[in-house]
């Protein structure tokens, strides 16, 4: 994608956001200025939405720093969010104690380069003292499969 | 009740040992999160919200005050010392308290931070107990067009006064606006955007929005970015090393002052805060100094200035959600779903209904101010170490705190993937220049803006002409109007006055 494609990207995000909600939100009642109905408000957010995002369109973006940064830095970041996103689908069968451990390794030895010996010592002491804390904050905690 | 019957009831209330304890917890922690860059006030109370769901609605809201202006004072250890801003209100603070530390007035300048702090900390409360019953009672009178024109207001303010381009914060209110609208239409019931399903009928959750904006972003942003390095000062060491000399108090006394006021009156408008009153504070002080080029090489007023200025703004800032309930910031924001989480809705009628938990809130934070000041001088050195803690240890702790947060709410898992989805927006957001501050702000107001703006059509038999006829949301909506106009005005005057100054053609 070239810079200045880039730069209008998000502009067209919203723009496409807000007239995929002023079409959803079309099946709402607009009702009348005396009674307005469900979709009156939405109806206006939406028009502005479209009108000030075309506006963010038309002028493209002189801070997108996506060029900035670290080289594989959109490869860590998106580590991070597979990473979370698994711990999100495992948490409940898996556990929390274990789930939180995985998560930790690979943070700290994935993103942060910690290592070996140190990440699973921090992994398995951060999230046995998380689930310590949190249980006794009252916070029921996923046992998962292996109970912990 | 007399003024000084109210602060006694406060202090009775802030007093009691549970509610000391969360302070000190608060203005530790606030004081943490300045320190460490990447973590910054609204991430900390955005993943602390879901633990005050356990704690009584007075102490949680104390601790969470206390993590906001903590946070001021943390920003500045790391400012002067690493030349890193620990908060965005510290970013004027590095320019010359760094440079004071390069010179070996480490411990003046952080001193003066310090000092500075707790004077406006503690006159801008003044000025809060001053001026919010008589705001309190105002707002009284306020109906559905008032309620509405000061929604208006506010949002305008936040994305005309905030970082960034106009169009673009605009966009971000009105995508937070168009989120607020998820869930049940609020005066027919009726479900608007859920897709049939049954947990957004509920609408979006705040907690696992604001921890995905500022957490989990942060989380993403800290994992693409290099590791945050500055150059390291020495600590000052012993008590007496941070007291500055007889003629840097000279200097600063003035400063103190006008940085008080400046950050007072700044606070108080939303959008504004602590960021924008620092660098007014600053520009004034350069601008009336007799020695301008001092200014960025180590002159005292250049530390003194913005540090009041931020913290006497910490302290106007809860004027408008107290009175009005209405939050001026991002933070407020996130006080306001606090106190919501607990049923509690700030404003006018807080005062009068629980004049308790109003008081003690407000003279916890003298407790607090006190509390930092006698946590911060001694401790400075231990905050200067824990300021270089690595990324790859900061990020794993910001990440577990933001997943178990997001759980916490429902213990739903789904939340964490709402959570990690706002994350993704969040950071790509930041990148590309798109402020969070109004998108939160808007999603917020928007249920309010929504029903007053419906009811007074209702009750005005749908003629807008209410809005402008009555004199309080006509004023306020003149005022909304002005500042959209205000940059096209200062364009045209600017074209103006060259036109008058050139010479005739002969």
């Amino acid at each position: 994608m070239t810079p200045a494609l880039r730069g209008r990207f998000p502009g067209a995000v919203l723009l496409g956001l807000g007239f995929a909600a002023l079409y959803e939100g079309s099946g709402l009642s607009f009702g009348s200025l005396r009674q307005p109905g469900s979709g009156f408000y939405p109806t206006l957010v939406c028009v502005a939405l479209i009108a000030f995002s075309a506006m963010a369109f038309a002028k493209p973006s002189r801070t997108d720093a996506s060029e900035a940064g670290e080289p594989h830095g959109h490869a860590r970041a998106w580590l991070v969010v597979a990473a979370v996103a698994l711990y999100a689908w495992a948490l409940t069968s898996v556990g929390f104690v274990m789930c939180t451990a995985a998560l930790l390794i690979v943070l700290l030895r994935g993103i942060g380069a910690v290592s070996w010996p140190l990440s699973l010592a921090a992994a398995a002491a951060g999230s046995i003292a998380t689930y310590v804390l949190f249980s006794q904050l009252g916070m029921p905690l996923p046992a998962g499969m292996l109970g912990l | 009740m007399s003024i000084l019957e109210s602060l006694a009831l406060g202090f009775t209330v802030s007093l009691e040992p549970t509610n000391v304890a969360y302070c000190f917890l608060g203005v530790l922690l606030g004081t943490l999160v300045g320190v460490l860059p990447g973590l910054g006030s609204a991430a900390t109370i955005a993943l602390l919200l879901p633990v005050t769901y356990a704690v009584p609605t007075t102490p949680a809201i104390i601790m969470l005050a206390g993590i906001w202006y903590g946070s001021m004072y943390g920003g500045s250890t790391t400012a002067v010392l690493l030349r890193v801003p620990g908060e965005s209100a510290s970013v004027m603070t590095c320019m010359d308290g760094h440079e004071m530390a390069r010179r070996g007035r480490a411990g003046a300048a952080l001193g003066i931070a310090a000092f500075g702090s707790f004077i406006a900390g503690t006159l801008g409360l003044v000025g809060l107990i001053l001026l919010a019953p008589p705001l309190a009672q105002l707002a009284l009178d306020f109906g559905p067009p008032e309620y509405f024109a000061l929604t208006l207001l506010g949002l305008t303010l936040v994305s005309y006064l905030g970082a960034g381009e106009v169009p673009k914060a605009l966009s971000m209110a009105a995508l937070g606006l168009l989120l607020g609208t998820v869930g049940l239409d609020p005066v027919r019931s009726e479900a608007r955007f859920t897709f049939g399903s049954l947990t957004l009928q509920g609408g979006i959750e705040l907690v696992p929005m604001v921890m995905g904006l500022f957490g989990m972003s942060q989380v993403l942003l800290l994992a693409h970015g290099p590791p945050v390095a500055g150059e390291v000062a020495r600590a000052p060491r012993g008590l007496r090393a941070l007291l500055p000399a007889r003629h840097e108090w000279r200097d600063a006394g003035g400063a103190i002052g006008r940085g008080t006021l400046i950050g007072f009156l700044v606070g108080v408008l939303p959008g504004a805060g602590g960021t924008i009153s620092s660098y007014v504070a600053y520009a004034l002080e350069k601008r009336r100094s007799a020695h301008p080029e001092r200014f960025g090489h180590g002159a005292i007023e250049g530390v003194a200035a913005p540090e009041s200025a931020n913290n006497a703004a910490t302290a106007s800032g809860f004027i408008p959600l107290l009175t009005l309930g209405l939050p001026a910031n991002v933070v407020m924001a996130l006080m306001l779903g606090a106190f919501m989480l607990h049923g509690i809705t700030p404003g006018p009628t807080l005062l009068s209904q629980k004049p308790d938990m109003f008081w003690g809130v407000i003279t916890s934070m003298f407790v607090g101010n006190l509390m930092l000041l006698v946590l911060n001088l001694p401790l400075i050195g231990v905050f200067a170490k824990l300021a270089r803690l690595p990324t790859a240890y900061l990020l794993p702790l910001i990440a577990v705190a933001c997943v178990i947060g997001a759980y916490g709410v429902n213990n739903n898992p789904f939340d964490i993937l709402v959570m990690l989805g706002f994350g993704v927006f969040g950071f790509y957001a930041e990148r590309s220049g798109f402020s969070l501050a109004p998108l939160v702000l808007a999603f917020v107001l928007g249920p309010l803006m929504e029903t007053s703006l419906r009811q007074s059509l209702i009750l005005s038999d749908g003629a807008f002409a209410t809005f402008a006829t009555r004199p309080i949301s006509g004023m306020l909506l003149a005022l909304a109007v002005l500042v959209v106009a205000w940059p096209l005005l200062r364009r045209l005057a600017g074209q103006r006055a060259p036109r008058r100054a050139a010479p005739p053609l002969a």
